[in-house]
């Protein structure tokens, strides 16, 4: 990674930042205009990192780079719609592109699964969002944010430091000049993954990741036999977990509103 | 042992629809997932909408693994992101049975109310 | 233009878009023989005043739906009525894709490219897209389609909207299971997650899985009806109680989408157990009807064999619809969490064991197999106190006695 991709990651990111940090929620700004604006022109700056820093041999990967602009819109959407019904739908945006990102990079059974297994339980969380949420105008809470600019500043600190050490840590597709230090990388890791595969050639072997299905249910079912029953056992001890507190009696503590007096019950109770 | 099956340059992509993308983009996009759930965790007050962001979180990390798996040509990625879907539906049942609970309690999903401590 | 027509990709386009249109034009179809069998099942005519026996209707009640006043009500969620249907209508759309409706084509018999092509040359899958994990796709968009649902639902800001939505959330997610574990009986069996691999295997060795895993066919054709929201599992629309449940607040187009999808998804469901259990395009006795098979004439068999036998599953939905009453609510989950759901575990996890002894494939062990879990389950269900129909818990009881004890007043007549 070149010198000046690293500092045009830090700009996205700076920039990104400071969009985001006008569009979480706040009760005295109007439309976060100006931080869609910033976050936009962060999200650009990255894609030139994608597109000229770590790929300067020209890219075909379009689709890449449209699902992963609309993952992080989307995400985006998830941590700053004041109304939670729409930051579960945006949610499930981002499943979806991720699920496709996956796709990609065919892991076919991952990306299905992964849709299965969210759509039940993203559809949970939802119907949870709109039985506890209330129709209409958000919440007191949803126009507030808990320290914003620590949060952010956190968060993208995080990010970079992150990003940028796997990004330099990964061998990548670089022209030419670089693509046999790339080759002697990948080999080295490649004998190091293989060893310690020892005598299961099939699951590294990238001929075989053709038919993928059987392939990762053969290392689930015995390289991961244990980590499977333990995952199951884990699942198990959650879904007595929730039982239990779903059964349990909790008492309200003083925050409803007052009864209404007898005459008056049911009269100013909106349509929903 | 054939390296870099799908994305070193010159060969013809042994597998998947954009064998051109490197691993790094996919790493740095699960990074910003990653980040912007952390971000959301931190920011937002509705407890529903904490717990959506720490999936955007799983998000990014699955999209990591998937890439590591795809890095080494090696299955073992997206075996672990498998598991990862298990601990993802694990914390779905838990967390939402205890934020239920909360609600049940006081009436609101606003995180601000359970500041008060009791000794 | 002809090389790209006769290219997998280019097929693919072509035949996603005529099995669309196909099916709109089925859907609407299926409305006017919905109708009909209503009209016989009830001793009356049905639809006959537009055209011969009322085949017009269908066009009637197209142009009906689309000349309506698109009408949104005040109180809505603006973005998410809209979207709801469109929702809905888009994934009941994309759910056929990997349905093998016609085995393989070979280019060369085609009578006008006859020429052109040497034979075998460029054979064709007579199937949109042929993925790797076929089987789980449809289970993930069929997954998916609850969410237009509830979506509707919801934005409708209206009572009984929520009612239904909420019903046909928990009925989704309570007869998914069933389903997922119904159709791994199948992957099971056959060994492979690809619905045209399992159908070849079914009409080359003759034994469609029917007749290995009855209990695994019926209960996947249960699921099927719940998952489409037909009656006897119609309770997120049931008229009597809810006006019209999710679709009360929709008018003109976009309750024809909703209605659209929901028979879309029908010919889907019935599509996909034909695949799984009847063989698809296989029937006995006809030479033609073989995997290696690639004609022309014969492709053009199979679609048929496959159309007929998805009519017959579809005659038999709508059947089921007008001769049985609608389940009550406690009955619907308690038929999901304490029948199909265990029925179906004892399925998969004998399946596993026949897999493990290497009888996978052999008709009298699947059949005993099936017969024991079946037996089984009988005896737990007779030697069980609970009622089998009458709810196990009086909510309404329970709530009085309550009441009753706190208030130490003794005026309640309980019915």
């Amino acid at each position: 990674m070149t010198a000046w991709a690293v500092y045009t990651l830090y700009a996205a990111f700076v920039l990104g930042g400071c969009g985001l940090y006008l569009m979480l929620p706040n009760p005295s700004r109007g439309k976060p205009l100006a931080g869609a604006a910033l976050g936009l022109l962060g999200l650009a700056a990255l894609l030139v990192v994608w597109l000229a820093g770590l790929n300067p041999a020209g890219s075909s990967g379009v689709f890449f780079y449209i699902l992963a602009s609309v993952a992080i819109a989307c995400a985006v959407r998830v941590i700053t719609h004041p109304k939670p019904v729409y930051c579960a739908l945006y949610f499930v945006i981002v499943v979806l592109a991720t699920a496709a990102l996956c796709l990609l990079q065919s892991a076919e059974f991952v990306a299905v699964a992964m849709v299965i297994i969210y759509a039940g339980a993203i559809l949970v969380t939802y119907v949870f969002v709109i039985m506890l949420a209330q129709q209409g105008g958000s919440s007191f809470a949803d126009v507030r944010s808990r320290e914003p600019f620590l949060s952010v500043a956190a968060g993208f600190l995080t990010l970079a430091v992150i990003s940028v050490h796997a990004a330099q840590a990964t061998p990548q597709r670089h022209a030419t000049s670089d693509a046999n230090r790339a080759n002697a990388a990948l080999a080295h890791h490649a004998e190091h993954v293989t060893s310690v595969a020892a005598g299961d050639e099939a699951v590294s072997n990238p001929s075989v990741l053709q038919g993928q299905v059987s392939t990762i249910g053969g290392a689930v079912m015995t390289r991961y036999v244990v980590v499977l029953q333990l995952s199951g056992l884990l699942l198990l001890i959650a879904m007595i977990g929730a039982v239990a507190m779903s059964r349990k009696r909790v008492p309200q503590e003083g925050v409803t509103p007052p009864r209404a007096p007898l005459g008056q019950a049911g009269r100013e109770v909106a349509p929903f | 042992m054939c390296a870099g099956s799908g994305f070193v340059d010159g060969g013809h992509p042994v597998y998947g629809m954009d064998g051109m993308t490197s691993p790094a983009e996919y790493i740095i996009l699960g990074a910003v997932l990653f980040a912007l759930g952390l971000v959301g965790f931190f920011a937002r007050r509705n407890l529903i909408i904490m717990f959506l962001c720490t999936e955007v979180m799983f998000q990014g990390v699955v999209l990591t693994v998937v890439a590591f798996s795809r890095m080494w040509s090696h299955l073992d990625g997206q075996a672990y992101a498998l598991f990862l879907l298990v601990i993802a539906a694990v914390e779905a049942g838990l967390a939402l049975g205890l934020v239920v609970l909360l609600y049940r309690r006081r009436g609101t999903l606003d995180t601000e109310v359970w500041s008060v401590m009791r000794g | 233009m002809r090389d790209f027509f006769t290219s997998q990709f280019g097929f693919s386009l072509l035949l996603a878009l005529v099995v669309y249109g196909t099916i709109q034009g089925a859907v609407a179809y299926c409305i006017l023989l919905e109708r009909k069998i209503a009209a016989w099942t009830q001793d009356r005519y049905g639809p006959n005043r537009a055209g011969p026996l009322g085949l017009f209707q269908p066009f009637a009640d197209g142009l009906k739906f689309l000349f309506k006043e698109d009408y949104i009500p005040g109180h809505v969620d603006r973005v998410l009525f809209v979207l709801a249907p469109g929702l809905v209508f888009l994934i009941a759309g994309i759910a056929f894709l990997v349905i093998p409706w016609g085995g393989r084509l070979d280019v060369s018999t085609l009578p006008w490219l006859g020429d052109a092509y040497k034979p075998g040359e460029r054979v064709l899958d007579v199937q949109v897209v042929s993925l790797n994990v076929g089987l789980l796709y449809i289970l993930a968009v069929m997954s998916l389609s609850v969410y237009g649902v509830v979506l509707g639902g919801w934005s409708s800001n209206n009572k009984y909207s929520f009612y239904g939505a909420m019903r046909a959330c928990a009925q989704m997610l309570a007869y998914e299971i069933p389903m997922g574990l119904a159709i791994l009986v199948v992957a099971l069996t056959m060994g492979s997650l690809r619905l045209e691999e399992i159908l070849a295997d079914q009409a080359s060795t003759g034994v469609w899985n029917v007749f290995r895993h009855p209990l695994a066919a019926l209960i996947l054709f249960i699921t099927a009806l719940a998952e489409a929201n037909r009656a006897p599992f119609d309770l997120a629309e049931a008229e009597q109680e809810l006006v019209g449940g999710y679709h009360t607040e929709y008018g003109a187009l976009k309750f024809g989408l909703f209605f659209l999808a929901e028979y879309a998804s029908m010919i889907t469901t019935s599509a996909l157990i034909v695949v799984l259990f009847f063989g698809g395009w296989h029937v006995w006795f006809l030479g033609l009807l073989t995997p290696q098979a690639a004609s022309a004439g014969a492709v053009l068999a199979k679609l048929l064999v496959f159309g007929g036998k998805v009519a017959v599953m579809i005659f038999v939905y709508m059947w089921i619809r007008w001769s049985l009453p609608r389940f009550r609510f406690d009955q619907l989950m308690r038929l999901a969490w304490k029948s199909l759901v265990p029925l179906s575990l004892g399925l998969f996890v004998s399946a596993a064991g026949l897999l493990y002894f290497g009888w996978h494939r052999s008709i009298p062990a699947c059949l005993a197999t099936n017969t024991t879990v079946l037996v089984g389950a009988l005896i737990v269900a007779a030697r069980s106190k609970a009622p089998i129909t009458g709810r196990q818990a009086n909510l309404l009881r329970e709530g009085l006695q309550d009441e009753h004890r706190s208030k130490s007043t003794g005026a309640y007549s309980v019915g």
